[in-house]
């Protein structure tokens, strides 16, 4: 059983399976480390916290290790053999944590052995060893990796770095037991920045009633540790934690932190200490009893330039202090000195530090119960401080964090009253209504609030009616219709999809309401929504041909359902069917009562019956043609008769006729033929269409025929369509009509530039007149 | 095995979700959303380049493309700040309107930089105006776009333009300095500014040849490359110019005389000369000129009359299809569905009448034509565009003389005959701070308009000079697209007013693009 560093219960069970439980006990998830350890058992555990989370490292009973590098993404690795190890477990081992993976240092004996993840095994022989141990008996890392320490049966410890190349010192504790625990305390956050001082780590052995500190000088510090009542004598009962700058030491009734006194604080208060933060602090002392020791201590600092330095003790020192009242007197004192030094980043660094104290203050409370130092706090960071105590349901507190520190809303408050209103909705106690304007209340205000993911967890704790009443609150149409639908409410997430504007959402609302209720149901509900009603029958347009006739019938909309049979209709080359739809369409129009959509299907009919039939007579197709192209294909095909049976059939009039007749005999090229139509009957469309098809099908000796039949007004634009500008020009100024010589002036350009001339001529006489 | 993976312009729809789920081939991260957005087609245009958005909003009443359109509005504010004011008018618009607040909250509230810098945003559907994309345009720009067609600001000219074998496309934008001054002339003062051009070029040229060495080496190091730059273009430009002008003079045979054609637009406009019109569509359907051209006048007609007499349509209809095929019955009902081709009411007529009357009912039990209702609606207000367009006086009187090389207003872009509704009612709006006062014509538009205006008390007091740079900015948004006569429009109206106009929309149109849209191509 551990701790991760999101706060969760880690379990492992003897056949591998991992348990993980959140701060309440309740079940998260769990995953398995393999078959391994389920049939050979897991022997012993270790967690540990690497930089990519949580890691895991088991010993099954075959002495085999396997790792997992973090519990959020559970890969085991199985690392290689330690060499030797077939009957007895290995006399200790312990794990190395580092950057991207983690290690295993396992010792038999008196061997040690580097286990990787690569499946390599190197043994490692500590650099210096004096002592002739015939087993080591126990082996710390350091929290950061970098220091690791070997306890020997003989009772001597080898302490040193982690990759065994540099030998710290040998210290000689003259006791053989196995400890209790071994772990280093060391801080491990200011290690990484500078370079190891010998004060800074410290290797602490645990034994009952005993705690053995010892720094790599062989300094060493014994302290005695209450022991519980209840536990046999010789049994340990405290449990050891090593944190990054300290260690916390657990007893029945105490929680204890030993770590080493920070500097900034030593340099403080270390008795007859001249550093400068004990300058500054002094001073304050003084100006407060209205000393002129005061000005006398300040000055000293300001002439050495070391009063930034000692504002900035001040603060660390204040920083690192549990007390209130201590942390009080240092931050007075170091606003005291800030006020002569006037430096923004040490304003900033004092201003943190209060939020901070603040915040660590709160949270040390015992009623929450996060004892943490300020460096933890950091490396932490204030959103995990926060995510901590959501997860302990301290909303409370954490709303106040984010408020006093204002953190954007949507990262901070928001995030927290969506977390309580989670929590709130698995409350059964209270009834739904009131409960749902509870959290509307609350959340009213909050922005980024997502009542969606709320109202799933109503779901999940089984509670519909108070979700689909948070839903009503969901801004976002997509995630409400998403739920909605989820819950079984597909007509109410039809109508909110529909509401949205967003015509996707309706679509998959319309196909989701489709897949769950049987037919007449669904046409009912979605006849209830017009617009939804809409967009179906255009997807049925695209998929379901019969099913939009069905509708349209029910609905009595036969002018649609007659023109989806027109559809039909031209979308088959069967002719069979295309008679089909036709008539189908004709029916529905004349239960529409439309008597020109009846007339005009009649024809239709009527003029395919007699495109087969022309199509049996000759070889021609006539297919796709309409009525006028079937005229004209008749015609000049040399089939006048049939053409003129049509022409009575259709009523086609005369002007068509005339033009159907006129571009045909042109087209086959009986100019003859042509000349006699022209006699035949006074032209319903002018003599105008006879020179333009002339022209057309390159007859320009035919065109003077008509000419002279043209209207008069007209026949100079005739004589410009044949391209006879001269004539046209002639005849314009003999009319002296001002459009007619406007029009040929126009027309005449460069290359006519003398008829030109004359049109202008004859132009500005009329003009003059 | 090979991997696959698809990306979804702009977003995965949960549909093809479900169909690939259907077919067996969905794997989590097949699927990638790539929202490419607003691609800038000029320094003042930004288009979705999402033709198909017209269909399916205006005719099928398929909202899911506003989705698109409001995510381009809210990033845009992510980038330029909230805009304040915003003004609207249309079905689309309003719900776009309310998209974009949702998508914004949802987004929750992100730090956008406290200046805006964009102060109007007026949102307009398509279908408040039909009539201007449906008029042959007449700026140089329209027309390349209605002759050689435009795509996302690339046109490619043909032979006959470059005078070679080859073709060449040419992005046409304001880098090409050229371009960017005739663009958005009217076509009659195009050739004389390229002529006047070309002569100045050759004159810089000649200068070359009088130079002294040391001159020539300069100016060939700085001038040459410009002048040759230049020279392409012109040369491209010229030709581009004798295309649009033989189809002008000459027509074809499949496309009429653009001169007649812009004849009877004017007409229409006027609303003179209805029998007339008539006579001239019914030609046109008789010769079987090209389809589009046909319906274009047809929906013009309709548009500007507010509604066919039912006389009218079905025999207009009949001829239609006797010429281009029964299959446009659907054609034909598209249009009425997207409300601009449709029969007027007469009261008498009680077939259809009723059966529009059925539709209406039955869309209170969720029928899929509620555009026919609104254009019912529309209807029932006999005659709007007519009102419309003297209240906004978006039409001149009949036989004043408009002076095309020095238009004084919007309307040169249609030859003086018509200025742009769409234009007019961002002027307006802009004008006017709102739709105060404009209630009495916007009644008459379809749809619903809405305003939003920023708090006045903090305009009243001393705002910041940014804030004063915005509110000369607006952002004009189409919602179905834009012409490049309405572009033009735009332009015109921001140099005149001193504004800075913003144009986005979903694709940039013409009336044969319209139409075409929602022409049926079944095979």
């Amino acid at each position: 059983m551990a701790w991760t560093h999101n706060d969760d219960l880690l379990c492992l069970q003897e056949d591998g399976q991992v348990l993980i439980y959140n701060v309440f006990g309740q079940f998260q998830r769990s995953f398995t480390m393999g078959k391994d350890c389920r049939d050979n058992k897991v022997m012993e555990f270790e967690v540990f916290i690497g930089q990519q989370g949580t890691g895991l490292v088991a010993m099954s009973g075959l002495f085999r290790f396997l790792l997992v590098n973090n519990v959020d993404d559970p890969k085991v690795r199985i690392l290689a053999d330690v060499p030797g190890l077939k009957t007895t477990p290995p006399s200790s081992w312990c794990v190395l944590p580092g950057s991207r993976t983690s290690k295993v240092l396992a010792a038999n004996d008196n061997d040690v052995y580097l286990l990787d993840q690569g499946g390599h095994c190197s043994q490692q022989i500590p650099t210096g060893l004096t002592a002739n141990p015939s087993s080591y008996i126990s082996m710390a890392v350091s929290v950061d990796g970098k220091h690791v320490a070997l306890y020997m049966n003989t009772g001597t410890i080898w302490i040193g770095s982690s990759d065994f190349q540099e030998k710290y010192c040998e210290f000689n504790t003259n006791d053989g037991r196995r400890p209790k625990q071994l772990l280093w305390c060391c801080d491990s956050i200011t290690s990484n920045t500078r370079r190891l001082s010998d004060r800074d780590i410290a290797i602490v052995v645990y034994w009952p009633k005993t705690l053995l500190v010892v720094g790599p000088k062989k300094d060493w510090v014994r302290y005695s540790v209450e022991e519980d009542l209840n536990v046999p004598s010789g049994m340990a009962s405290a449990v050891l934690s090593a944190d990054m700058d300290g260690i916390r030491i657990v007893t029945v009734n105490r929680h204890d932190f030993l770590q080493h006194v920070p500097n900034a604080v030593e340099g403080i208060f270390k008795v007859g200490s001249m550093a400068p933060g004990a300058l500054l602090n002094d001073a304050a002392k003084e100006y407060n009893h209205q000393s002129e020791k005061a000005d006398e201590y300040l000055r000293m600092l300001l002439d050495n330039g070391q009063l930034p330095e000692a504002v900035e003790k001040c603060t660390l020192a204040a920083a690192a202090e549990f007390q209130p009242r201590i942390q009080k007197l240092l931050l007075s004192a170091a606003s005291f000195g800030k006020s002569f030094v006037p430096s923004i980043k040490l304003t900033d660094l004092f201003v943190n530090t209060c939020q901070n104290l603040r915040i660590l203050n709160a949270v040390r409370d015992f009623n929450i119960g996060i004892a943490l130092t300020a460096a933890q706090l950091q490396h932490l960071t204030i959103n995990c401080l926060i995510d901590r105590l959501v997860s302990r349901r301290e909303f409370q507190l954490a709303f106040h964090i984010c408020k006093y520190l204002k953190i954007p809303e949507d990262q901070g408050s928001s995030r927290i009253l969506s977390h309580w209103a989670c929590y709130k909705v698995q409350q059964s106690n209270v009834d739904d209504t009131s409960n749902a304007r509870a959290i509307r209340d609350k959340l009213q205000s909050a922005r980024g609030v997502s009542y969606a993911d709320i109202a799933e967890k109503a779901v999940e704790s089984g509670r519909k009616d108070l979700a689909i009443k948070l839903l009503e609150f969901e801004p976002r149409a997509a995630e409400q219709v998403r739920l909605l639908s989820k819950l079984g409410k597909h007509t109410l997430a039809l109508e909110k999809a529909v509401m949205s504007g967003n015509t996707d959402l309706a679509y998959s609302a319309i196909a989701r309401l489709r897949e769950r209720t049987n037919l007449s149901e669904f046409l009912v509900a979605i006849r209830q929504q017009p617009i939804a009603y809409k967009l179906y029958l255009k997807s049925c347009r695209e998929q379901n041909e019969q099913m939009l006739k069905d509708l349209h019938e029910q609905e009595d909309n036969f002018i649609e359902l007659a023109h989806c049979h027109i559809h039909d209709s031209c979308s088959t080359f069967r002719p069979e069917d295309r008679v089909m739809s036709l008539h189908a369409a004709l029916d529905s129009f004349s239960k529409a009562r439309d008597d020109f959509g009846v007339k005009a299907t009649e024809e239709q009919l009527q003029l395919l019956r007699d495109q087969t039939n022309f199509e049996q007579q000759t070889d021609h197709s006539f297919a796709e043609l309409s009525m006028h192209d079937t005229i004209h294909e008749l015609l000049i095909t040399n089939q006048l008769k049939k053409a003129e049976q049509l022409r009575k059939q259709y009523k086609v009039n005369d002007k068509r006729w005339w033009w159907l007749r006129i571009q045909s005999l042109a087209e086959i090229g009986s100019f003859n033929e042509l000349e006699s139509f022209s006699k035949s009957k006074k032209s319903p469309i002018g003599y105008l269409p006879f020179i333009e098809m002339c022209m057309k099908y390159n007859a320009p000796g035919e065109v003077p025929k008509y000419i002279s039949k043209v209207s008069q007004e007209k026949r100079v634009s005739a004589l410009l369509k044949v391209g006879n500008v001269k004539a046209a020009a002639d005849l314009a100024i003999q009319t002296r009509n001002l459009v007619d010589l406007d029009m040929t002036l126009k027309r005449c350009g460069v290359e006519h530039r003398e008829i030109a001339e004359q049109v202008k001529g004859a132009l500005m006489q009329l003009q003059r007149r | 095995m090979r991997a696959y993976k698809i990306f979804m312009v702009p977003r995965c729809l949960h549909v093809c979700e479900s169909i690939l789920e259907q077919e067996g081939v969905f794997g989590p991260n097949l699927i990638e959303d790539l929202n490419i957005g607003f691609i800038p087609l000029d320094q003042d245009i930004i288009s979705l380049e999402n033709p198909a958005l017209l269909n399916s909003v205006f005719m099928e009443g398929d909202f899911t493309w506003l989705h698109t359109v409001a995510h381009s509005i809210v990033g845009l504010q992510t980038t330029f700040g909230t805009i304040p004011n915003v003004y609207g008018q249309g079905h689309a618009a309003k719900i776009v309107e309310s998209l974009t607040n949702t998508l914004t909250s949802e987004l929750g509230e992100k730090k956008s930089p406290l200046q805006h810098q964009i102060g109007h945003l007026v949102v307009l559907d398509r279908d408040v105006d039909y009539v201007t994309p449906l008029c042959s345009q007449v700026t140089y720009e329209g027309l390349l776009d209605d002759i050689f067609e435009i795509k996302c600001g690339v046109v490619d000219f043909g032979p006959e333009v470059t005078k070679t074998e080859k073709s060449v496309k040419t992005m046409l934008n304001s880098e090409d300095s050229l371009f960017s001054e005739i663009r958005d002339r009217h076509f009659t003062n195009v050739f004389p500014y390229l002529s006047a051009r070309a002569k100045e070029i050759q004159a810089n040229y000649d200068k070359s040849h009088s130079m002294e060495l040391k001159d020539l080496k300069t100016f060939v190091s700085s001038e040459l490359k410009g002048l040759k730059q230049e020279h392409r273009s012109l040369t491209l430009h010229i030709g581009a110019s004798e295309v649009i002008m033989k189809h002008k003079t000459k027509g074809s045979l499949r496309r009429g005389d653009l001169q007649d054609i812009l004849h009877i637009e004017h007409s229409l406009l006027e609303g003179s000369d209805f029998r007339e019109c008539v006579n001239y569509i019914e030609e046109c359907i008789h010769r079987q000129y090209d389809m589009l051209l046909t319906l274009r006048l047809l929906c013009l007609l309709s548009c500007t009359t507010s509604g066919l007499l039912p006389k009218d349509y079905n025999n207009l209809k009949h001829k239609f299809l006797h010429s281009y095929g029964f299959e446009h019955m659907l054609t034909f009902f598209n249009l009425k569905k997207a409300g601009l081709l449709t029969e007027a009411q007469t009261g008498k007529d009680t077939s259809i009448e009723s059966n529009l009357n059925k539709l209406a009912d039955s869309r209170t039990v969720g029928s899929a034509v509620s555009y026919v209702t609104s254009s019912l609606a529309a209807l029932q207000k006999k005659d709007w565009f007519r009102t419309v367009s003297k209240k906004l006086s978006l039409i001149p009187k009949p036989g004043t003389e408009y002076n095309l090389k020095k238009p004084s207003d919007m309307a040169y872009v249609f030859g003086g005959a018509y200025t742009p509704l769409t234009c007019r009612l961002v002027e307006q709006a802009i004008q006017r701070q709102g739709w105060g006062g404009l209630e009495d014509v916007l009644r008459h538009l379809p749809g619903s308009n809405f305003e939003k205006l920023e708090a006045r008390s903090a305009k009243a007091g001393k705002s910041a000079s940014s804030g004063e740079q915005a509110s000369k900015v607006a952002l004009v948004y189409f919602i179905g697209g834009v012409t490049y006569s309405e572009v033009a429009a735009l332009r015109f109206l921001a140099k005149q007013k001193g504004y800075r106009i913003l144009i986005a929309t979903t694709a940039i149109i013409n009336g044969n693009r319209m139409l075409s849209s929602f022409v049926e191509t079944v095979r």
